[in-house]
């Protein structure tokens, strides 16, 4: 079978085991990373083969001018592999990590989904079906962020990611109208060879709006901490590899049509700039060992949409290969930190793991390393890429090496405070999968970043960012953050109040209370009018039913009574009284013959 | 002289009339009743109904009176005596009765210029009691038949009514 | 004297029917409306038998005879009643005894 004309095939493995599994309710353990492999290998398959540059395969028209399409090209390519790839591992590594967990068909068969989903997304050749897609992924983040819903943050946190992503595709949706409006088409294969027209930008600012809910950009980003509450392996696989990296894919794909549109570019790349920037002080200030990664990630996303913003899309998605690489592996060491400890997950309560959990201790570190940039690893190169490309606006360069500089000091601290100093609990080093699947993510963090065909390496970036690094690491073993500065991280620059004045008490209540005091005093007012009037027409009736209609009745009787009153006092019963009426009748006939006839015979 | 008996016997008759009906004690309108029955009788002897007299005093005096009385000795009226005798409805009676009275009069006074003036003729070419009894048997043999049928079931019915029931039956 | 004529009989009798129907409408006492019937009787009696007279006919006479008859077995029957009435209801008084009304 030619894998390459079959290459749109590689998602719909995952679909089939989720299929299995929610059938079959056993056998999970074996039919998901079985799934998921099975992807991986055609994906690979596809990538190395003699191909043209362009895969089309079109499976039917889904809607009137959207066809059900898959495309392949080497950005394809990369995306598959990684999501496959670490998609495998992460599957692997949940073999151990949730396998005494009851539910884990359920865990297995939404993991698998998730693939599914995510390949679907990055398969797609319309921007429709990559919605599909885009929603797929953010109902499996739902169903694994709330894997444990017996907890109540587990579904909290499970609405508010769903409930953020729909804000965000909201604007997503209205972006593919107005082009479809303007261009008449949703396939990618048209929108990167259109023209500007006025809309444009507009469809272009609220496909970003969309990217920024997926991917945890400001404003919509707060649901990525929160969503931390779920098991670490989701954590690992779709809240730092993959679904927060669809944004960044979306941007790669329509790279020419946001060629046209630099102004979208320019707010696209200040909102990830903040963004980084903003993530990377709350990393310093929290003490949760996976919300630190969750802002390590919000922080990274940042940086990737600078870099798209800039016009450099193939250094985000550079970044997107070599973040997928190291934060994967930090996450699943700090889920074999958490497990070994049992459940501890506040770093003030860890500390001198190195001496009881060695290996965890030294992949734990490649990990940090390679986040925080330093030299000869993969995290060093991909930076270096995103601030090469900032360059040509130096306020956006500052910024980014202020990140740098803070995400050194995040990563040693979270070291530092995790593996050195004094041990306050045991822990133990995994075995089994929970250990052997982390070899390669560490293999990748220190090599992927030796891959990257288009390298630039600027050098005096590459010192400034060296010594930032370096500086950074010792900063972060040392030093808190002082102290206003603190509570205001601490608060997440009160972004989370500001949403819940705003949108939860003020347009939720307030605009709830209104709409309900609208609802029942103007809508109601018909049907209650109605019912008024109903009301006082029953009263008419009843009062016309009373005095009318019985009134009628009822003097028909009195009618009858004052009639036959007179002949009821007739019949006494009394003899006499009949006798005297006997002798009233004779004086009656008498004085009628008398009348009549004058007494004459 | 007959003019005077009319009178005297118009008289007893009236007047025992109005005992009759103004009487507390029964017996006394028993006998009161009995004198007016006599001046009936009178009545009758001067109009030539001799038979009719005597059978007026047989029967009538003699058998209905002596019922009466046997009646009222049965009967215990000393508490009747003792209630009010008039019903609640006599000025509505004696009303009525007026106006009748009034109109019978007027009728009679009418109606009375109708009657042939003559004279009353002497009735008795045969005897009286022949007479009546050539008209009763003759003309009239079935109501006499009938009249006395009647009296077989007032005997027959007064008896049965009065007789006392048993306490089973 | 006026020599007496038919309607001096009339007149007695007029007398006699109105003094026994007021005894029958006015007494309470069944035994006197009883004798009072025996009065109405007898003046239809006089009546019958003045005209009897004034015809010179006797069949006034045989009629009366005859109502006669009819008041002997009316007046045992009617004292029949008033004895079982007596017996029933204690009362001899025409008021008291309601039984023609329901």
């Amino acid at each position: 079978m030619d894998l390459v004309a079959w290459f749109w095939l590689i998602p719909f493995y995952p679909l089939i085991g989720a299929t299995l599994i929610g059938v079959l309710r056993r056998g999970a353990a074996l039919i998901a990373p079985l799934a998921v492999g099975l992807s991986f290998l055609h994906s690979v398959a596809v990538t190395m083969a003699p191909r043209p540059a362009e895969l089309n395969h079109v499976i039917g028209s889904w809607l009137p001018g959207i066809p059900f399409g898959f495309h392949f090209d080497s950005l394809s390519a990369f995306l598959c592999l990684i999501v496959s790839g670490v998609g495998l591992l992460i599957h692997l590594y949940s073999l151990g990590y949730m396998g005494g967990q009851e539910n884990f068909t359920r865990y297995f068969g939404s993991l698998n989904l998730f693939v599914f989903f995510m390949l679907l997304l990055v398969l797609a050749n319309n921007l429709v079906l990559l919605f599909a897609g885009w929603e797929g992924v953010g109902l499996a983040s739902y169903l694994l962020i709330g894997f444990h819903f017996d907890k109540s943050a587990a579904n909290k946190a499970a609405n508010k990611a769903f409930l953020y992503n729909r804000a965000g595709d909201a604007g997503f949706l209205a972006g593919v109208f107005i082009l479809f409006a303007n261009y008449g088409s949703v396939e990618f294969s048209t929108l990167n060879r259109i023209e500007a027209t006025p809309g444009l930008l507009a469809a272009g600012l609220l496909l970003a709006f969309g990217a920024s809910g997926k991917s945890a950009q400001l404003p919509l980003f707060v649901w990525l901490p929160d969503a931390m509450v779920g098991p670490t392996p989701v954590s690992a696989l779709i809240h730092a590899a993959t679904m927060v990296t669809a944004g960044v894919y979306l941007f790669a794909r329509l790279e020419p049509l946001y060629a046209l549109i630099p102004e979208a570019g320019l707010v696209i790349a200040v909102v990830g700039a903040f963004t980084a920037f903003l993530g990377a002080t709350i990393a310093s200030v929290e003490f949760d060992i996976k919300r630190i990664l969750a802002y390590s990630t919000i922080s990274q996303l940042g940086l990737m949409f600078l870099a798209c913003g800039v016009g450099a899309p193939g250094a985000a998605l550079f970044h997107v290969a070599t973040h997928a690489f190291f934060k994967a592996l930090l996450f699943l060491c700090a889920g074999n930190v958490i497990h070994a400890l049992k459940g501890e997950q506040d770093i003030r309560y860890m500390g001198g793991l190195q001496r009881s959990m060695p290996w965890t201790f030294r992949l734990m570190t490649i990990g940090a390393l390679g986040l925080a940039g330093v030299p000869g690893l993969a995290g060093f190169f991909s930076k270096d890429e995103i601030f090469a490309a900032a360059a040509k606006q130096p306020w956006l360069l500052g910024m980014g090496f202020a990140v740098a500089f803070m995400t050194a000091g995040y990563s040693s601290r979270l070291i530092w405070r995790v593996f050195l100093g004094e041990e306050q609990q045991p822990g133990h080093d995994p075995h089994g999968w929970e250990l052997h699947a982390l070899w390669p993510l560490a293999a990748g963090t220190i090599a992927a970043g030796y891959f990257y065909p288009e390298a630039r390496h600027v050098w005096w970036i590459m010192a400034v960012s060296t010594v930032l690094a370096v500086v950074g690491l010792w900063w972060g073993t040392r030093f808190e953050v002082f102290e206003p500065l603190h509570t205001l991280f601490k608060r997440r620059w009160y972004v989370d109040d500001l949403y819940r004045a705003v949108w939860l008490h003020g347009v939720g209540m307030r605009g709830s209370r209104s709409l309900g005091n609208f609802d029942a005093n103007v809508i109601a007012a018909g049907p209650l009018g109605l019912g008024w009037a109903a009301s006082i027409a029953s009263v008419v009736v009843g009062w016309f039913d009373r005095f009318a209609v019985d009134g009628t009745a009822r003097l028909t009787a009195a009618l009858f009574q004052a009639f036959s009153y007179p002949v009821r006092l007739l019949q006494t019963g009394g003899m006499l009284q009949y006798a005297l009426a006997v002798l009233v009748t004779l004086a009656g006939f008498l004085g009628f013959y008398l009348l009549r006839f004058g007494g004459r015979p | 002289m007959e003019a005077l008996l009319f009178y005297i016997f118009a008289a007893m008759t009236l007047s025992g009339a109005l005992l009759t009906v103004t009487r507390r004690n029964p017996v006394h309108c028993a006998l009161a009743l009995i004198f007016s029955l006599l001046g009936v009788a009178g009545l009758f002897l001067t109009a030539a109904a001799e038979f009719l007299f005597a059978v007026q005093i047989l029967l009538y005096v003699g058998g209905v009176m002596v019922l009466f009385l046997f009646v009222i000795f049965l009967i215990h009226l000393e508490e009747a005596a003792k209630q009010r005798q008039y019903s609640r409805q006599w000025p509505v009676a004696l009303a009525v009765l007026a106006v009748v009275a009034a109109e019978t009069l007027v009728l009679l006074k009418t109606g009375l210029g109708s009657l042939p003036p003559k004279p009353l003729p002497r009735l008795n070419a045969q005897g009286n009691t022949e007479r009546i009894g050539d008209v009763l048997f003759y003309q009239f043999a079935l109501p006499f038949e009938a009249a006395s049928v009647l009296l077989l079931v007032a005997i027959v019915g007064a008896v049965w009514m009065t007789k006392k029931r048993e306490a089973a039956e | 004297m006026t020599p007496i004529t038919t309607s001096h009989y009339l007149f007695v009798s007029l007398a006699l029917l109105l003094i026994g129907t007021a005894g029958v409408l006015m007494r309470r006492n069944v035994i006197v409306i009883l004798m009072s019937i025996e009065l109405i009787l007898n003046a239809v009696n006089i009546n019958l038998i003045a005209f009897s007279k004034h015809w010179g006919q006797v069949i006034g006479q045989v009629f009366a005879i005859f109502v006669i008859t009819v008041a002997v077995a009316e007046a045992a029957v009617g004292l029949g009643v008033l004895i079982a009435l007596y017996r029933n209801r204690g009362t001899t008084q025409a008021d008291e005894i309601r039984l023609l009304k329901w």
